[in-house]
């Protein structure tokens, strides 16, 4: 491998971690180092933890929407009935229902691939020749590769908490069509006020696993900051 | 004998009127899939894969759009909901397998960026397909209520736009279409 595709590779790596929108340098990698499209295909590093954050704070917004549905649905009723924040809610679930969609379809995509792109790094450490560059190299990769194990993980968590949280939320939503039944304990041996105090104490649980996801793309951005400080190509060009 | 009787029986059923007078068209899952037509090059043959999945994912849309409007009538029932959940499966099933051909069209191209983009879109199915669980489960437990079809059958058709837009995007992002 030329010098300078070592030094572009260096500041690649960085987008590499995040999988999003930085497909074409991994074919780079994986298709050898003398495409003339290398530089024109690159996305600016730290693209996709831009990106992924912004995923995360878009899903966090509509549960967090939700979420307040519901408390407003918890506040005494003083009308007779609907609940005069019975609107909101329905609102707030169906925007969930639908951006939930593209939220947890491009997380599990993350999820699945993730460790794939990283599979193909290490292939390509296996061919470096140069002792330091490579050890350099490799000190790096293991660093990122904790970094996307630990966000992994996390919307890992998500996903386990979102989707028995969505299955409440349809589910108490149907309950709440059926009056009549408000007051007996369903199935589950739960009232009504009993099911809106789980789906709540469910979306707050997401919440939190959205939150867990965020500091740890803020622990990886730093580090990728910090990489790229420290990246040979900082001082040369390719 | 019997069996004929039991098909005619079914089909008269899948013909019935629905309650707003509109007849419906089913899909029949056991006719061959028709297989998208191959073009001259993979990528003329990929091409006509994805025009055939959108095609696909718009009847889906639709079908989710009359299932909602149709549930709103006061005279919908079970025999209805049956009908028209089976032919929701059915028609999604078609998407499924639609997609699926496109994906392996797609895989074969060898672009780690349309691969992802198959992921991506995959996993998206696999999540608006959750609806039909929902739908099992509530008409199982003998809860399933208007009001809950018509929601869900919102909560499908805005979703299979949301999923349209993400696959017309994926589809141009990665060269596969246009």
């Amino acid at each position: 491998m030329p010098h300078g595709s070592r030094h572009a590779l260096a500041r690649s790596l960085p987008a590499i971690l995040w999988g999003l929108g930085s497909m074409a340098i991994l074919a780079w990698l994986t298709g050898g180092c003398a495409s003339p499209r290398v530089g024109s295909y690159a996305p600016k590093p730290g693209r996709g933890i831009a990106e992924y954050r912004a995923l995360v704070r878009e899903a966090h917004q509509a549960v967090a929407a939700t979420v307040q549905a519901l408390e407003a649905l918890a506040q005494p009723n003083t009308r007779t009935s609907p609940h005069p924040a019975l609107p909101g809610f329905d609102r707030a679930l169906h925007q969930l229902e639908v951006t939930s969609v593209k939220s947890r379809a491009r997380a599990e995509a993350i999820i699945a691939r993730g460790q794939a792109y990283f599979d193909e790094w290490k292939e390509n450490l296996s061919g470096i020749t140069n002792r330091a560059l490579a050890q350099a190299e490799t000190n790096r990769y293991a660093r990122l590769l904790e970094h996307f194990a630990r966000v992994r993980q996390r919307s890992g968590e998500v996903r386990e908490e979102f989707r028995p949280f969505m299955n409440k939320l349809r589910e108490y939503r149907a309950r709440l069509d059926r009056p009549s039944t408000a007051s007996i304990p369903a199935t589950g041996s739960e009232t009504v006020k009993q099911q809106l105090e789980a789906v709540t104490a469910s979306g707050k649980r997401v919440l939190q696993t959205l939150e867990a996801v965020s500091t740890a793309l803020d622990a990886a951005e730093a580090e990728v900051r910090a990489m790229q400080a420290s990246a040979p190509g900082k001082e040369s060009s390719p | 004998m019997k069996s004929h009787l039991l098909l005619a029986a079914t089909m008269l059923a899948l013909l019935a009127p629905m309650p707003n007078g509109q007849t419906q068209v089913f899909y029949d899952p056991f006719a061959p899939q028709q297989p998208a037509l191959s073009g001259p090059t993979p990528g003329a043959t990929l091409r006509n894969a994805v025009a055939a999945t959108q095609n696909q994912a718009a009847i889906v849309r639709k079908a989710a759009g009359d299932w909602g409007r149709r549930a709103n009538a006061a005279n919908y029932n079970a025999t209805f909901f049956q009908q028209d959940f089976g032919n929701m499966q059915a028609q999604f099933q078609a998407l499924r397998v639609q997609f699926n051909w496109t994906a392996t069209q797609a895989q074969q191209l060898g672009k780690s960026r349309a691969q992802n983009a198959v992921a991506e879109l995959d996993a998206g199915l696999n999540i608006i397909g959750e609806l039909f669980t929902f739908l099992t489960n509530q008409y199982n437990a003998g809860a399933l209520d208007r009001n809950t079809i018509v929601r869900t059958a919102r909560a499908f058709e805005d979703s299979m736009q949301e999923w349209e837009r993400e696959f017309r995007k994926n589809s141009a992002r990665v060269g596969l279409a246009w």
